[in-house]
């Protein structure tokens, strides 16, 4: 009777122990993604903004998928993958995630991720928060990588509107991937990071488009496509970083 | 009269207890996943008792309106006439929407002004134009059946009757008519196949030739958000502006799901088209240009559509008409049995 009320006592002892094992979890890293155009912040229909020639021009739409999002120690190669897919619409205020990982100690120096989706992901995505979406079978299926939307006026002209969407033209791959530098070593455990993009490069560097360029038919435009995804290569920028608040 | 509505509220309360939850709300293969409110979880009660208010007449001031009677299962839960009568012979300013695929939408009413399910029954119900009950009204009337008030301990039993729980009750019935066995879904599964013209049509409908799928996209055939595809340059219905009050707003209304357009004319929030055939033709060369027009509308150029280019994408419309959903809700609430003896106020 004794030995089976010590048996039980340890067993308990050793559930106990491994209960708090599993409790200590790291705190999750923090990833916020902020929309900007020239540094100004994305604000949907109401602020104004200068397209790089001049024009002036309003958003009404931006939805965007960000895949592979992963920490890197450039020096020893090791990664810590934060997330796999993240979509955001500017409208719903989902830009950004919060990443559960058990890495307390390793350092990271490098922030990668891929603007837009590979067919190898597509089964990663939730479509609860990627609505709408998807990009047609009869255009090579998939998914959009970007919608980004709105009115411009040309000069002396009527109002006119835009139609930025990127994807997969013909099941071909046109994501693009950033690796950029935090400008420090960093570890994974509450860190907080914030990504800002400057949805101006979409139209300079190393690719000039003016709205008068965008064809009217911009998915199935696989000349298009490649431009944009040239320059959608230096997208964003890290605009602060810290481990904790 | 009475005695057999009593017994028949009797018999589907006493049918609940054998169905179970894992029965409704079936999820379609390739639609997103359901997510119901934190705070009106399903039960098979409580879409039991959604169901008989629904086709409940006494729900209305005078008697004589239910949910149905503007949302009628044979037309997909829609209507078929532009605008539809209310209480008094109140004609309202807007088409019925039809209802269904309901679970994954954000806006409600044409103009969006419900962010709920919830919310939009409870305006119906009070609306002067179409149901005009109040609260007290609609309480002491649920209270008044005995079978009812069963139904609501059943459904609802840490609450009170209230118009709260009959909105959720009656949005727990709403949520169940999923529609997604139409030919274009068996197409889908394998089992059937189009013709060469609803291919076509297929095909036009998700190109950017006719850019329908942007709005309308697979598998609901609708986006569930806010545009204006162009009906006019000025509009004498702000839609969602005169929700949000933001001129960028202005015509703009939801997005429709296609399903069963075959039932669900007349078309667009004021009900102006007839039929596909007229959809398709204003696509094609009627839009009007405004500042607010989206810009999917391509500032409103024409689609340019040959004669048999029309005819595919309207045969292609066709195959989304779901006949066994209307079969799978004809008995609903055993409704004209039921509607007849709650008419009977």
């Amino acid at each position: 009777m004794l030995k089976n009320i010590l048996f039980l006592s340890v067993a308990l002892g050793v559930m106990h122990c491994s209960s708090d094992d599993d409790s200590s979890s790291v705190q999750p890293a923090q990833v916020g993604v902020q929309s900007a155009i020239s540094n100004v912040n994305l604000a949907l229909d109401s602020q104004s903004y200068t397209h790089p020639d001049g024009t002036s021009y309003t958003v009404s739409k931006l939805s965007m998928i960000l895949t592979n999002i992963s920490l890197v120690n450039s020096t020893t190669g090791q990664t810590l993958a934060l997330q796999a897919v993240h979509c955001f619409d500017q409208s719903s205020n989902n830009a950004s995630f919060s990443a559960s990982h058990e890495d307390s100690s390793t350092e990271y120096d490098t922030l990668q991720f891929t603007i837009g989706i590979k067919s190898d992901d597509f089964d990663k995505v939730d479509e609860t928060t990627c609505e709408n979406m998807g990009w047609p079978d009869q255009l090579g299926g998939g998914y959009h990588y970007m919608k980004f939307e709105g009115y411009y006026t040309p000069s002396g002209g009527e109002q006119q509107s835009f139609l930025i969407h990127t994807g997969p033209t013909s099941g071909g791959d046109y994501t693009a991937s950033q690796s950029i530098s935090l400008g420090g070593s960093y570890v994974a455990a509450d860190l907080r990071i914030t990504l800002q993009s400057d949805l101006n490069q979409f139209f300079q560097e190393p690719n000039s488009i003016s709205f008068t360029d965008l064809p009217s038919m911009i998915m199935g435009d696989a000349s298009m496509q490649s431009q944009l995804q040239a320059n959608a290569a230096n997208l964003f920028t890290i605009s602060s970083v810290s481990n904790g608040g | 009269m009475r005695f057999l509505f009593f017994f028949t509220l009797m018999a589907i309360s006493c049918r609940n207890s054998n169905l179970g939850n894992d029965k409704i709300f079936l999820l379609p293969n390739g639609f997103p996943p359901v997510s119901h409110p934190d705070s009106n979880q399903p039960s098979s009660t409580g879409l039991q008792l959604g169901t008989l208010l629904f086709n409940d007449k006494n729900l209305s001031k005078d008697g004589t309106i239910s949910c149905a009677s503007c949302h009628a299962v044979s037309l997909a839960f829609g209507s078929n006439t532009q605008f539809s009568e209310g209480i008094n012979g109140s004609i309202g300013t807007r088409n019925s929407m039809p209802l269904f695929n309901l679970s994954w939408g954000n806006f409600f009413f044409w103009d969006g002004r419900a962010s709920s399910l919830e919310e939009q029954i409870k305006d119906p119900i009070q609306s002067s134009i179409e149901m005009g009950m109040t609260e007290e009204e609609l309480v002491t009337y649920i209270k008044s059946s005995e079978s009812y008030v069963s139904l609501f301990e059943q459904a609802f039993p840490d609450e009170s009757i209230s118009l709260d729980t009959t909105v959720k009750a009656l949005a727990q019935y709403v949520r169940s008519l999923t529609s997604y066995t139409s030919k274009y879904d068996k197409v889908k599964a394998g089992e059937q196949e189009f013709t060469t013209m609803e291919r076509d049509g297929e095909t036009l409908f998700f190109s950017e030739d006719a850019e329908c799928f942007h709005c309308h996209p697979s598998p609901i055939f609708t986006d569930f958000q806010m545009h204006n595809n162009g009906l006019d340059s000025s509009f004498s219905d702000l839609g969602y502006g005169s929700v949000t009050g933001n001129m960028v707003n202005n015509g703009q209304f939801k997005t429709p799901s296609l399903r069963n357009l075959e039932f669900t004319g007349p078309y667009m929030h004021d009900g102006r088209f007839s039929t596909i055939e007229e959809v398709i033709e204003f696509y094609d060369s009627g839009v009007h240009y405004s500042t607010t027009l989206d810009p999917l509308m391509r500032n409103g150029r024409d689609l340019e559509l040959n004669e048999y280019q029309k005819a595919a994408l309207a045969a292609f419309l066709r195959t989304l008409t779901d006949n066994d959903f209307i079969s799978q809700h004809a008995n609903d609430a055993s409704s004209a049995l039921i509607d007849n003896e709650l008419g009977d106020k």
